[in-house]
């Protein structure tokens, strides 16, 4: 029972009807009691006194003429009152002169003398004692018992209670009944969809409104709840879809050049003796690693973004070397498919406040795009022009150009034409969506247009640029003089190839180098090699690069030495964590070789300053 | 105080009267039947109890009857209650009354001789079995007396109030037409209590 109420709003909405009726009827009927058993009792002494003054009355001559038979005669009137149990008359000396027991009364108990003047409740009965007075004098004393029927008064209050009560559930039960129709069937209506919904998962499904109050509020509410889910569930089939494209097309993005190279070594190892076959079979497995890299590239830019870690590294940029980068980055797509290329922009300098790295990566990006979605010996044409305080870029090509719908998807991310012209460049349907997220990055915004299919597109980026008496870009630096080798190299890692590539490559170099390919070893061979710089890797067997590096530094490794982690992990955290580690620096996997000179010399310049 | 002497005199003839009535026949039977001294003198006390109950009555009588306007000079002339031939009940009388009103009336008490006239009392008490004397008190005495006697079939010859003894009580008849004769009017409660009545009630 309990627990269908707690389950059924019509069960509540009875029960409440019926507990507010009862509550009303029992705090009625309580304080009719307490009034009525007042009222009775003031009635009753009143009658009684009454009763007793004209018993009193007509005894006087009794009383006064010692005829004690007359005083009876009186009293045994008192039989038609067969409440009034027992009854006596007192002469003014206070004797008892005349008493009377009802019908019934085997036990009368009339007292010797009057005890006290006024009304007695005593158990079932009240007692009263009344003085006769007459002329001014005291005659006598009537005294009557009479039953004193509180108790049956309440009996019978209960009973009526529970008539009512009986009635009152039934007006309950009618009335839920119609209200039902009012605020329950509503709700009841709403269950249903609800219900249904979460049987079928059909969120096209609407509950009906019959009513303008709050419950009609909350259908709509509903309704509009069960439309928004619609709407998200769909999207959320929708992204998981193009994740699983995604997938799909990653394995094969990241297949396809693995095969070339897979070759390349086979011809490498066949090549012997011509050189010609292993320089061709080297340039090639070099493009192949390139595009590799670049797919892998695009993948932790899009984990950047979607973590929200992709960060800026701002500084005062011109444009004009920024769309150089991003020329020639996009040079080998563009030659290959034989488009030709315009580049257009003003002669004086534009100044940007911006990363340079990653506005090239948007620019080529567009390039990029716009190459792969132009059938070969397209024209492409990238031009510049300053609108006020903004550069406005475009890319324009004569392509296969887009649809309204797909114009409005374009950035999406892992959104791709369904034809691409060159699928083995199809990359992976991020650039643009990378492109846009960067330009915005930069207080920019970038557009898309088409007249439409085989129309071409066209692509405008806008930018704001500095403000004059912002800083310059610096001259670049003049190039230090190389101090990449002398150095004593530890590496350890327990992947064997990777260790064994990087000390083939540091050799080279000019450097003298050793393997460790676990911890403790690392570490006794640390004491034993006193290396100038250690790379180390994070995810090590038997103790961990973090306490690698730690130990290493306890034992007294020279204070000038450099400790790079080189780990698969390039989130901030990680590298906070090595750094308090004793790192000096963080290199993520895969280590560019490209990258080695740059710390090398850091090291040494580190070493120079602090031994001076 | 006044008051608590009063009741404590009542209390001591209402309480006589209760315990001797009861025994006041059979002892004055007795003293005829046996007539032994000590009798006599039983008989004695008895007779004085009689006259003490029926002084009470004599007086109590009074709240009962309603005089006429014309039976007092003034509104607060004494009530005057004549004992003719009984000085015993006249005695019990003025002890009785002493300091009493009766509807705010001062009660006089007066004792008529056998030869003596008969005054213009409000109650006249008749005392003794002489019917002549009776009879002449009656025809001749005051008109709005409430007149007592205590012989039977006084009532037939105009008494409006006769004592009987029954049951060994003193009890009373009351003649209607009598009192109605004499301009009185009696409570009805008064004849609820009397013996029997004699005409309409």
């Amino acid at each position: 029972m309990l627990r269908r109420l707690r389950q059924s709003v019509r069960l509540k909405l009875f029960v409440l009807m019926l507990a507010t009726t009862l509550v009303a009827l029992v705090v009625a009927v309580a304080a009719l009691v307490v009034y009525d058993s007042e009222d009775y009792h003031d009635r009753l002494v009143t009658d009684l006194t009454t009763q007793a003054d004209i018993l009193g009355r007509s005894s006087v001559a009794a009383l006064a003429f010692d005829d004690q038979a007359a005083a009876r005669e009186n009293l045994a009137l008192l039989k038609v009152r067969p409440s009034i149990r027992e009854a006596a008359i007192y002469n003014d000396a206070g004797v008892l002169f005349a008493a009377y027991a009802a019908e019934g009364n085997t036990e009368p108990a009339v007292p010797a003398k009057p005890a006290f003047n006024g009304s007695r409740v005593q158990g079932d009965d009240i007692i009263l004692f009344h003085r006769i007075v007459e002329s001014g004098r005291e005659r006598g004393t009537v005294y009557l018992r009479a039953r004193y029927e509180l108790t049956n008064r309440l009996l019978d209050y209960l009973r009526i209670l529970g008539a009512v009560s009986a009635l009152s559930l039934l007006a309950a039960l009618l009335i839920s009944a119609f209200l039902q129709r009012g605020i329950t069937q509503p709700i009841l209506d709403v269950t249903d969809v609800a219900h249904s919904v979460m049987k079928t998962r059909d969120f096209s499904r609407r509950a009906h409104r019959t009513t303008e109050d709050e419950i009609g509020y909350l259908v709509d509410a509903f309704n509009n709840m069960l439309a928004e889910i619609g709407r998200r569930s769909e999207a959320l089939l929708k992204a998981d879809r193009m994740k699983d494209q995604f997938l799909a097309m990653l394995a094969h993005e990241l297949r396809n050049p693995l095969a070339p190279i897979s070759n390349g070594l086979h011809l490498l190892e066949a090549a012997g003796a011509k050189p010609e076959v292993a320089v061709q079979a080297r340039a090639m497995m070099a493009r192949q690693v390139k595009q590799l890299v670049r797919l892998v590239d695009d993948l932790l830019d899009v984990s950047r973004i979607t973590t929200g870690k992709l960060t800026l590294r701002t500084a005062p940029v011109e444009l004009h070397s920024v769309i150089d980068n991003a020329v020639e980055i996009a040079k080998p797509v563009i030659d290959t498919r034989r488009h030709q290329l315009d580049v257009d922009y003003p002669e004086a300098p534009l100044h940007l406040q911006g990363d340079a790295t990653r506005l090239a990566q948007v620019f080529s990006n567009l390039l990029n795009n716009a190459a792969k979605y132009t059938p070969p010996g397209g024209a492409i044409n990238l031009t510049a022009v300053v609108e006020g305080d903004w550069v406005e870029v475009s890319v324009v090509d004569n392509g296969i150009g887009m649809t309204p719908t797909t114009v409005n998807e374009i950035f999406e991310m892992f959104t791709q034409a369904n034809t691409a012209i060159d699928r083995e460049q199809s990359g992976l349907g991020v650039g643009l969506a990378l492109a846009r997220y960067l330009v915005e990055a930069h207080g920019g915004s970038i557009e898309a247009t088409s007249a439409g299919v085989d129309q071409g597109s066209r692509f405008v980026v806008r930018l704001p640029l500095a403000r004059e008496g912002q800083p310059r870009p610096d001259a670049p630096a003049p190039v230090e003089p190389a101090v990449a080798s002398g150095h004593r190299v530890l590496i350890v890692d327990d992947n064997r190839d990777f260790a064994a590539s990087l000390a083939m490559i540091l050799r080279d170099m000019g450097n003298e180098v050793r393997v460790e390919y676990d911890g403790l070893e690392g570490l006794s061979a640390a004491e034993a090699f006193q290396p100038t710089i250690a790379f180390l890797d994070i995810g090590l067997p038997g103790i961990s690069g973090y306490e690698l590096a730690k130990r290493m530094r306890a034992i007294g490794l020279d204070e000038d030495s450099i400790l790079v982690a080189v780990t698969g992990w390039g989130q901030k955290d990680d590298k906070a964590r090595s750094t308090a580690a004793g790192f000096d620096y963080h290199v993520v996997k895969p280590l560019d070789p490209a990258e080695l000179p740059t710390i090398l010399r850091a090291a040494a310049e580190h070493r120079a300053r602090h031994r001076t | 105080m006044k008051r608590a002497r009063i009741g404590v005199s009542r209390r001591v003839a209402v309480s006589a009267m209760r315990a001797c009535a009861g025994v006041l026949l059979a002892l004055v039977f007795a003293l005829y039947a046996f007539g032994i001294p000590d009798a006599r003198a039983q008989a004695e006390t008895d007779r004085a109890l009689e006259q003490r109950v029926k002084a009470a009555f004599l007086y109590r009588f009074a709240d009962f009857v309603v005089w006429p306007e014309s039976a007092f000079a003034k509104p607060d002339s004494p009530l005057v209650i004549a004992v003719v031939g009984a000085d015993g009940v006249a005695e019990h009388l003025r002890t009785l009354t002493s300091g009493r009103t009766v509807g705010g009336r001062p009660i006089e008490i007066r004792r008529v001789g056998a030869s003596d006239p008969v005054p213009a009392a409000h109650i006249l008490f008749i005392s003794g079995s002489d019917r002549t004397r009776m009879r002449e008190i009656l025809r001749s005495g005051p008109r709005n007396s409430l007149v007592v006697t205590e012989v039977d079939g006084a009532l037939d010859q105009g008494s409006v109030i006769n004592f009987v003894i029954a049951e060994d009580r003193v009890r009373f008849e009351i003649s209607l037409e009598s009192a109605e004769k004499r301009g009185l009017r009696l409570s009805s409660r008064l004849l609820a209590v009397a013996r029997s009545v004699r005409g309409n009630p």
